[in-house]
């Protein structure tokens, strides 16, 4: 098969270029803000079929014979642009769009949305402006992008108000997640209730959860790939907002005007500062708990060839705990930070290069102390990375990608201590940092083989080398350790390497309709495996290595896409059939242990999940939005759990439903209403109950072998805007939360009362909600 | 871990205080019938074993349940190296009066059940507990077959044992301290237990057990909780003390591996309860059945509180 592509390859660039052949090349801009905008279609009006569209910095380059033509930018949101030129040399366009403006007395119509989710390779992939996440109702007033991802078909999410994904049967550690090309390890932000992207601060949301293209690797499932804005290169603007949770603001601006811009944006929630004067004097003063976020960016073009950015992100969590009562006290901080520089380099106008450092880190700490007693608990994991990507448009909707990454992995285990002044005892665990480097290098090639059918293939490699200091115990029958392997500085302590490859293919059926396919091999050497029903900042990333071998999907989708009504609806269903291996699951009965490396407790399995996803959805008119439906099953199978039979995964839901909708009433006036219903999460419950030394010990029964009930919930929004023309301009968010107050089932526990030997056991289930109806104010502002 | 899990569930109550529960009704399977060891063998002791079945969660419960739990008429043969004894069934109402207490200690029970139920074990009084010995049983009952084997590990000297007041209710109350040396090599486990004054050993609600992975071959200084017999009421703010002028043995008991990870899971399991734990699911020894066949190589010391 391998073979086949690469002939394949040769002979389609052995075509190449037998007219003479000119470069239209440039980057494409909002008008107003200077914005690299991502993902602008451009084509030559009287052969539509050859066009580009803006990479994730703006740039493009697309190839026409010499002669008249006429060229049209156009983009989602924007007015559409036409230039016509008498091409006689390669020549540059930088092109600036104007935001669609809103005519009051008719309908919306100037959104010139094309047929490009018909036509381009692209499958099991969304794009979602901010301004589309920020129409939908908001949970507490907080805009969250993973929140609005999840309303998607083949998204799932990790619980009532949890920011976590579960991507057609992945789990949460099996997505992608990128701010400004720096991997995200933690997502959440009070357990994951809120995401640490603040909306304020982010341009570009994209999620591919199939047909991923070669240039990403490292995780099996998804990748959202999230922009910040650049700042606008033009004026200064402020604009942010006060909720019922957090408040932000943004500022951004120019530092030289048209070369260099900034951008800087905070938010911090208040609980704490608003409950302070309230518990100054009470047994509460001291508590508190908030969480913040800074994203900084920056960028300068130095010509039309070079252009640098840095950017930025920190943010932490921090709860703090004071006892009245007692001296203990207990402060756990955890917190995200990466920043990135980029280097955007043209070699020519049809080479393009962005190189990226990147630095990330996540951190967990928990201090306590109680009189002279004092311990602390945490693990965290930094990375130093290096990625270069060139895009080489070769023309006539050729189009070569490649590419390099290295990354340097830092891992630092659950490491414990406990000192005592008075005993002057000092212990903690010796489990040793773990080191590592991961690389990938890829290929991607696009192109069109006749009028119908387009390729796009793909071939990732991709290694993963731990290396020493390290120690690895080994273990006897009994479990105990009966020696210990030593690595040296730098030595080789386990290699692992794959090849990754790719492929999507688009028939045309007509102008409004085609047939897409997709086959995906992904790789993943980094592993987040967690003991409870949703992931917590507790858990702990944990490296491939000895014990731990790299996971690998499989995955096929295929699907017909349907435009209806001059493009106004978009229709699509998608099948697809994932199978998963070297999975990763605690045993049963796990419980962490001090000094014992988590990938002790693993055990490792295989999953498997198919399904389907039909999406409507609206783009243009005054009711806009989508209806998304995905049934769908995932099971895992693992030789020790459930004595080898498959068993639901803790994420299988058979089916999903999502209903979107935004009505813009006038120019002041724009409601929004989500209406989501989801199959019963699987749950292990109890089956029986026996008595050991007194002790009532629960018996459980076959590992998410229980159904909760449906998950069912509207919320509604009403955005009232101030007069456009002023130069303040604001507006004010009224938004409920399950709005009919249904009383989602969050978690099942049950309470024991009385005694066996009394003959007055009493057992029972209680199940808890935690949000019931929810109204929320926001007032946003901007100038 | 467990401990964080718990704060992580605290600080969602108080930060979302708004959350609500209700009682609900669940239609659960039935769990498949399994007979349920609970067996012991000690330093210098007799082996008991008393043998149970286990019940639908919400099955009704009444005075005759407890009872009706003991399985009857077992056959049960123990070995070791070459030497082979059968264990005997003796119940409450049948016990001659003068080895009642010694039926009492095993049961962990303070007084004669109520009228109508009995409560039973398995014994042998020909054979007691030695150190460095395997032990392993075979429980045959007309419907099922159970085997286990456990081991009775050393045990180690206690260095020494005091009683300090507590700091907030130091006026009556004090715990018990105790100081040994772990063993070189790793993979020691101890159980934990404490008699104060007539009653019986029993051991802590929770924490009963500990490894030596965070430190080995190193001295061991820690409390040792007051126990609770079971059906006691346990008060959370004062649980572990013990009452000044109490004379308490505290028992320190090695165990091997597989006995302490049972203990260990069934303890992790009293402590969870919440959104984020994943249930555990208690991990015991025998074959074909549920529960624990454990060996305990025991030393005990006596204190007088102070």
């Amino acid at each position: 098969m391998k073979k086949y592509v690469l002939v394949l390859l040769i002979s389609l660039i052995s075509q190449f270029s037998i007219a003479q052949q000119f470069t239209i090349s440039g980057y494409v801009k909002d008008s107003l803000s200077g914005e690299d905008l991502v993902g602008v279609n451009i084509y030559d009006k009287n052969n539509p079929e050859n066009g580009t569209t803006c990479n994730a910095y703006g740039y493009y380059a697309i190839n026409l014979p010499k002669g008249k033509h006429s060229i049209i930018y156009q983009f989602i949101g924007y007015d559409r642009k036409e230039i016509t030129i008498d091409l006689q040399s390669n020549e540059r366009f930088n092109i600036r769009l104007h935001s669609a403006t809103l005519q009051l007395d008719e309908v919306v119509v100037t959104d010139t949305r094309t047929n490009e989710n018909v036509t381009n390779t692209e499958m099991s992939t969304t794009n979602l402006s901010i301004k589309e996440i920020k129409s939908i109702p908001a949970f507490m007033g907080e805009v969250d992008i993973l929140k609005v991802i999840q309303l998607l078909p083949g998204v799932q999410s990790a619980g009532e108000g949890n920011t976590g994904l579960y991507v057609r049967g992945g789990g949460p550690d099996q997505n992608l997640i990128l701010l400004d090309e720096a991997v995200v390890y933690n997502t959440g932000h009070l357990f994951g209730f809120f995401s640490v992207f603040n909306s304020d601060a982010i341009k570009n949301t994209k999620l591919i959860k199939g047909g991923i293209p070669a240039k990403y690797g490292g995780r099996l499932s998804s990748v959202l790939d999230v922009q910040m804005l650049d700042g606008n290169d033009r004026q200064f603007h402020a604009q942010g907002g006060v909720g019922l949770i957090s408040s932000r603001l943004t500022l951004q601006g120019p530092i030289v005007k048209n070369k260099a811009s900034y951008m800087l944006s905070g938010r911090r929630t208040y609980a704490d500062v608003l409950a302070r004067p309230f518990l100054k004097g009470t047994q509460y003063e001291g508590n508190g708990y908030f969480f913040y976020d800074l994203n900084a960016k920056a960028n300068y073009r130095f010509s039309d060839k070079d252009r640098v950015y840095l950017s930025g992100y920190f943010g932490k969590d921090v709860f703090t705990y004071k006892s009245s009562s007692s001296d203990f006290k207990i402060n756990i901080p955890w917190g995200n930070a990466t920043a990135t520089a980029r280097w955007n380099h043209l070699f020519s106008d049809k080479l393009f290069m962005n190189t990226s450092f990147i630095y990330n880190d996540y951190n967990f700490l928990t201090e306590g102390e109680q009189l002279n007693f004092k311990f602390t608990y945490g693990s965290g994991i930094r990375d130093y990375g290096v990625k270069t990507d060139f895009d080489y448009y070769l023309g006539n909707n050729h189009k070569l990608k490649f590419g390099a990454s290295y990354i340097y992995h830092i891992f630092t285990p659950v490491t414990v201590s406990f000192s005592s002044s008075a005993d002057s005892i000092d212990m903690s665990t010796n489990l040793m940092k773990k080191y590592a480097f991961e690389g990938g290098a890829y290929v991607l090639y696009e192109t069109d083989i006749s009028h119908r059918l387009r390729f796009n293939a793909g071939l990732r490699f991709s290694t993963f080398q731990q290396i020493g200091p390290y120690d690895h115990a080994q273990r006897n029958n009994e479990g105990i350790v009966s020696d210990t392997l030593h690595f040296a500085k730098g030595e080789n302590v386990k290699f692992y390497y794959g090849f990754e490859p790719r492929l999507s293919l688009r028939l045309l059926l007509d102008d409004n309709s085609s047939m897409k396919a997709s086959a995906t091999f992904t790789k993943q050497y980094l592993h987040l495996v967690s003991n409870s029903s949703t992931t917590l900042p507790t858990d702990v990333w944990v490296a491939s290595s000895l014990l731990v071998k790299p996971e690998n999907a499989i995955q096929y989708a295929i699907g017909y896409f349907r435009n209806l009504s001059n493009n106004a609806f978009e229709t699509s269903l998608e099948l697809y059939y994932k199978t998963l291996s070297n999975q990763i699951e605690f045993k049963d009965g796990y419980t962490p242990e001090f000094n014992v490396e988590t990938e002790e407790g693993f055990v490792f399995g295989k999953g498997r999940s198919y399904g389907a996803e039909l999406l409507i959805k609206k783009n243009k008119g005054k009711l806009t939005g989508w209806i998304g439906y995905t049934y769908s099953k995932t099971t895992r199978t693992f030789p020790d759990i459930n004595n080898g039979n498959p068993f639901p995964a803790t994420y299988d839901r058979r089916h999903d439903l999502s209903i979107v909708a935004g009505y813009q009433l006038s120019d002041r006036w724009n409601f929004g209403a989500v209406f989501v219903y989801g199959s019963g999460n699987a749950y292990t419950m109890p089956e029986g109950w026996y008595m050991i030394e007194g002790n009532l010990v629960t018996q459980y029964g076959t590992r998410n072998s229980y159904r909760m009930e449906a998950y069912h919930r509207m919320d509604i929004s009403a955005t009232f805007s101030g007069k456009p023309d002023k130069k303040l301009h604001s507006d004010w968010v009224f938004s409920i939360y399950n709005v009919y107050n249904h009383l989602n089932p969050y978690f099942i526990f049950f309470e024991n009362q009385g005694s066996l030997s009394a003959g007055n056991l009493d057992i029972r289930a209680k199940q808890v909600s935690i949000f019931p109806i929810i109204p929320s104010v926001t007032w946003n502002f901007k100038f | 871990m467990t401990g964080l899990k718990t704060i992580s569930l605290y600080l969602i109550i108080t930060v979302f205080s708004i959350g609500c529960q209700r009682d609900i009704t669940l239609d659960l399977p039935q769990p498949e019938k399994a007979i349920v060891v609970e067996g012991h063998i000690e330093t210098a002791q007799f082996p008991y074993i008393i043998l149970t079945q286990n019940a639908a969660y919400f099955s009704p419960v009444d005075l005759n349940t407890f009872s009706n739990l003991f399985v009857h008429d077992a056959i049960i043969t123990l070995s070791t190296g070459s030497q082979s004894v059968m264990m005997d069934e003796f119940c409450l109402s049948t016990v001659p009066a003068n080895l009642k207490p010694f039926v009492y200690q095993m049961l962990g029970i303070k007084n004669d059940p109520p009228p109508g139920q009995d409560y039973c074990a398995y014994v042998n009084f020909t054979m007691t507990g030695q150190e460095g010995k395997q032990y392993h049983i075979r429980i045959e009952t007309p419907t099922d077959t159970l085997t286990a084997t456990t081991a009775i590990p050393y045990h180690v000297p206690i260095d020494s044992i005091w009683s300090e007041p507590d700091p907030v209710y130091g006026d009556s109350l004090s715990a018990v301290w105790i100081r040994f040396k772990d063993p070189d090599t790793l993979g020691n486990y101890y159980r934990f237990f404490s008699k104060t004054n007539n009653e019986t050993f029993y051991p802590g609600y929770f924490g009963s057990v500990r490894d030596d992975n965070f430190a080995n071959g190193q001295v061991l200084t820690g409390t040792v909780p007051r126990g609770v017999s079971k059906g006691d009421t346990i008060n959370f703010d004062t649980y572990g003390l013990y009452r000044q002028g109490d004379t308490v043995i505290i028992k320190v008991a090695m165990i091997d591996k597989a006995h302490y990870t049972f203990w260990r899971t069934l303890e992790d399991q009293k402590r969870q309860n919440g959104p984020f734990s994943s249930p555990t699911y208690v991990k015991g020894n025998i074959i074909g059945g549920l529960g624990i066949w454990g060996g305990y190589g025991s030393i005990s010391d006596t204190v007088v509180v102070q």
